[in-house]
């Protein structure tokens, strides 16, 4: 029954990492996550087939691979967001400097100044 | 004070000491331009720098210290500026010492910290943040393999090798740039020097370190730092 279980559970995670990752509904952290666990499980029912361990030592297995799934879960999550975090930054940085006039903020280059150019950098006024 | 120079001030909700602060960069540094980064103020901040004529560039919604000095750095490499000097809009910082912090800058050094701890003239922070400035101070300086005593400081000159190593780095931290980012810095390569500022205390007392803030700063800070001195070290034996 938990071997059936345990292939269920991989088989729904690696078909369901496919295709929400084929779909753009999940990062590619995510969907990396989602796979390995979903690989974790099939392994685990696999060794389960072969090796017939006791059942404490599969129940200390699943809750390894328990343990495990939840970690990489938590770091593909982390990344995920971080790299979101980092493009919102990064996009209201451009916005705002767009807004603010940061490409027209200096005019030529302090050589060209000497050179004859005209200077029109948004020099302080005050 | 040369033309090529743009000194650069975060602000984020310091409309009341802003303009003060403004009037004395333009009684010190008259020929060098001026950038206000208003990190998503509420109390006009930005309006009181444009009322200032200085450039201003606003974020949108409030994206943390580090995010509105990024900015800054992008500002300045974009525009190509020869100098940068950044320091705080509340008024902690001497404009005075913007001369200092420029010699070393123009003699070829990279990243110039003013030090509050090299000046007699500076205020004594509280003890339990002096405890943290010195550890950190200490970590960076075993890192950098050079003695600093003010890794904290805001109040830096920066050379447009290093504004364009921060304003292109997609990790550059959005909240806390501290002394991790002096050992980025070493690690790049770059010459670090410290000099003598005056430094008041906030009369408001204000400061980003707030409630549980200091120990997320301390747990955090000693994360990155150690990250950073990790790659430092590889990259060295690399």
């Amino acid at each position: 029954m938990l071997r059936l279980m345990l292939v269920l559970v991989g088989v729904a995670m690696i078909v369901l990492a496919a295709a929400q990752g084929r779909a753009g509904r999940l990062s590619m952290g995510h969907a990396a996550a989602w796979f390995w666990v979903g690989l974790g499980a099939l392994l685990l029912a696999l060794v389960a087939t072969l090796l017939e361990p006791v059942d404490a030592v599969l129940a200390y297995a699943g809750l390894l691979w328990a343990v495990g799934a939840s970690i990489g879960f938590g770091m593909a999550h982390a990344r995920a967001q971080t790299r979101l975090d980092e493009r919102v930054k990064s996009l209201a940085q451009e916005i705002a400097l767009l807004k603010g006039g940061a490409e027209q903020a200096r005019g030529p280059s302090p050589g060209a100044e000497a050179a004859g150019g005209t200077d029109d950098r948004g020099r302080r006024s005050g | 004070m040369a033309a090529d120079t743009l000194i650069m001030i975060p602000a984020f909700n310091e409309a009341r000491r802003l303009a003060e602060v403004l009037t004395a960069i333009g009684r010190v540094a008259p020929e060098a331009d001026v950038l206000v980064v208003d990190d998503g103020s509420g109390d006009g901040t930005a309006e009181v720098a444009r009322g200032q004529g200085v450039n201003v560039v606003v974020h949108p919604f409030n994206l943390g210290y580090g995010a509105a000095l990024q900015t800054g750095y992008r500002f300045a490499e974009r525009a190509g500026y020869r100098h940068l000097i950044q320091l705080d809009a509340d008024g902690q910082h001497d404009p005075a010492s913007i001369a200092t912090v420029l010699v070393p800058l123009a003699a070829g050094a990279d990243l110039v910290l003013g030090s509050r701890f090299r000046s007699a003239e500076s205020y004594s922070p509280p003890w339990t943040r002096r405890i943290g400035i010195r550890l950190f101070s200490r970590l960076a300086s075993l890192a950098v393999g050079q003695r600093l005593t003010d890794v904290t400081t805001g109040f830096q000159g920066l050379s447009p090798a290093l504004v364009r190593l921060h304003a292109e780095s997609r990790s550059f931290p959005a909240d806390y740039p501290d002394a991790n980012m002096i050992v980025r810095a070493a690690r790049a390569g770059l010459v670090i020097q410290e000099v003598p500022v005056a430094m008041r205390a906030n009369p408001e007392g204000g400061t980003l370190h707030v409630g549980l803030r200091p120990v997320l700063y301390v747990l955090k800070m000693l994360l990155a730092v150690l990250l950073e001195a990790s790659r430092f070290r590889r990259s060295r034996r690399g």
